[in-house]
């Protein structure tokens, strides 16, 4: 379906500068200019989703990140949940849009940014879904679904995610249930997923069962940690421990030790457990000489939390 | 978190307790559209405008469009929040289509002569940028191109050297799946491999490469770009 319904959109300057300083890190022209307009593509696509209030997370795309741009030819922006959007610039007299094979994977939708002689302002021009059935190596301008209905189609996305999401919630507590899964297999499960997001395998290599230590009693309990950099030299060891108790309820032990060369932990290091919506559950602040800090909090199946540390300018969370 | 939180939670929660376009659904929806201004956030600058999104959430309540969903969600504090948003962007679409009339273009930034809801329009548009798509050249410092085509090459031998070591970390489920040969091929590798085919090439889940892409790889590769720029 032809479209010629626009919605323009002002750049400003700091978007400008920003653009330029991604783009200054390229070693061509033709890189530069390409670097340059994609990041204003992708701004002006966030501009106009903030102003329909829509979330976006600029920096968990590829477009963010400096290695990738200068490798690969991508615009995408990142709505939370939803997905990616790919932010494609159109120059002028352009009526068929080229897509790189490294934008045609896991974004939601196209959208189609007209560029002009000024750069203060740019054209959205409409947008295309992408396909589950065929990858995309081209958009003509005559397929575009109108911008405005852009919207409603991030909208219903977002619905989606939702209910998937709850889904799962509901389906994976039916399964637990039905299965009756042992406090040793839910274990692995989580262990597995915790390997996944950079903590250390225990085991080293051998079989699970190994790392799941059976007491006298009917509780499992795995232990695992990973190095957290806080600059200058301040690295800590966050270490976790997970003890099935039954098939309702687990503990988590979280203890903080130092790390290197230091035997006690940096002088004022705020370690908070926040629950999955994101509320303080536990909090302390390490004092002089610690050479430890602990908590313990009981979890229900599938809850998850995160473990915030604040030192100085320095904010980690690692969610588990 | 306020009363109208802890009121809207109860009423979407009893307007969700029926079936959709039932009879008794209709009483708590009334309550609701008369809820809704009064709803810390919501956006309701033109009148005309806010007419037709609260028809529009009428309208997805009572199932003759697609509408507002209640989130599996206990927290009246969360809910008023997705709702709010959820209505907020209703109106921006139903603006969209009050402004557009006969317009082929729509600007977000001049103001439409009815109603303008950005209070710091001067401000930005003070702040626009002056640069032209022919003057993008001259942008382009030869000095720091010639300086960049000499870091070019650098960072192609750190990425055959160095990257094996820094980016060794695998998959559970293959441990020769690192982000290494991730990197290698969706990235350096022209034209770009799809991870589609990376977790095909593997023999692992496509899910599992893609978190372990997201979570672990591109967070490295994050740390050495920047690493890179500052030597």
């Amino acid at each position: 379906m032809s479209n010629n319904a626009l919605i323009e959109v002002n750049l400003e300057s700091l978007q400008h500068q920003i653009a330029k300083n991604f783009a200054s890190q390229q070693a061509s022209r033709e890189k530069f200019k390409q670097v340059y307009l994609n990041t204003l593509a992708v701004y002006a696509v966030k501009n106009f989703l903030d102003w329909a209030e829509f979330e976006t997370d600029l920096e968990a795309g590829d477009s963010w990140n400096s290695i990738i741009r200068r490798f690969n030819d991508v615009a995408d922006l990142v709505i939370p949940d939803v997905g990616k959007l790919e932010c494609r610039r159109v120059l002028p007299g352009e009526t068929i849009i080229s897509l790189p094979p490294e934008v045609t994977e896991d974004r939601i939708a196209y959208v189609l940014i007209g560029f002009n002689e000024h750069l203060n302002k740019v054209d959205l021009l409409g947008f295309v879904p992408s396909s589950d059935e065929q990858e995309m190596s081209e958009i003509s301008r005559d397929s575009l679904q109108p911008i405005d209905d852009l919207i409603d189609y991030l909208q219903e996305l977002e619905f989606q995610a939702f209910s998937e999401e709850n889904t799962q919630t509901i389906n994976s507590t039916t399964t637990s249930t039905q299965t009756n899964l042992s406090p040793i297999e839910k274990l692995k499960q989580w262990y597995s997923n915790l390997l996944e997001t950079g903590w250390l395998d225990f085991q080293s290599n051998r079989e699970l069962a190994f790392a799941v230590r059976g007491s006298a009693s009917n509780d499992k309990m795995i232990k695992t940690e990973k190095i957290i950099d806080l600059g200058e030299n301040q690295p800590v060891k966050l270490e976790l421990k997970l003890t099935s108790q039954s098939t309702e309820e687990t503990e988590a032990t979280i203890s903080v030790y130092p790390n290197g060369d230091s035997k006690i932990l940096p002088t004022g290091l705020q370690v908070i457990i926040l629950d999955e919506f994101g509320n303080t559950i536990l909090e302390d602040v390490v004092k002089s000489g610690a050479k430890s800090i602990d908590f313990q909090i009981a979890l229900e199946p599938n809850e998850h939390f995160s473990i915030k540390l604040i030192l100085g300018d320095i904010i980690i969370t690692e969610n588990v | 978190m306020c009363d109208r939180d802890t009121k809207l939670y109860n009423i979407l929660r009893e307007i969700f307790s029926h079936t959709i376009g039932s009879i008794e659904a209709r009483e708590p929806i009334n309550k609701l559209l008369n809820l809704v201004p009064s709803l810390p956030g919501i956006r309701k600058k033109d009148p005309e405008i806010f007419n037709l999104a609260l028809e529009s959430l009428y309208r997805g309540l009572i199932g003759e469009i697609s509408g507002y969903r209640i989130p599996n969600q206990d927290n009246p504090e969360i809910i008023r929040k997705q709702f709010v948003k959820f209505f907020n962007q209703i109106y921006r679409r139903r603006e969209l289509d009050v402004r557009r009339g006969k317009n082929k273009t729509i600007s977000l930034n001049e103001p439409s002569g009815r109603n303008q809801d950005s209070d710091s329009e001067n401000t930005r548009l003070d702040n626009l940028a002056d640069v032209t798509l022919s003057g993008l050249d001259a942008l382009i410092e030869e000095e720091q191109l010639e300086k960049r085509k000499q870091q070019q090459e650098k960072m192609r031998i750190f990425m055959e050297t160095e990257l094996p070591n820094r980016l060794n970390q695998a998959t559970n489920q293959n441990p020769q799946c690192t982000c290494y040969e991730i990197v290698k091929r969706h990235i350096l590798q022209e034209p770009s491999q799809s991870l589609t085919k990376i977790a095909k090439e593997f023999n692992i889940n496509y899910q599992t490469l893609y978190s372990h892409w997201q979570r672990t790889c591109k967070r490295e590769l994050e740390k050495i770009g920047q690493e890179f720029e500052r030597s």
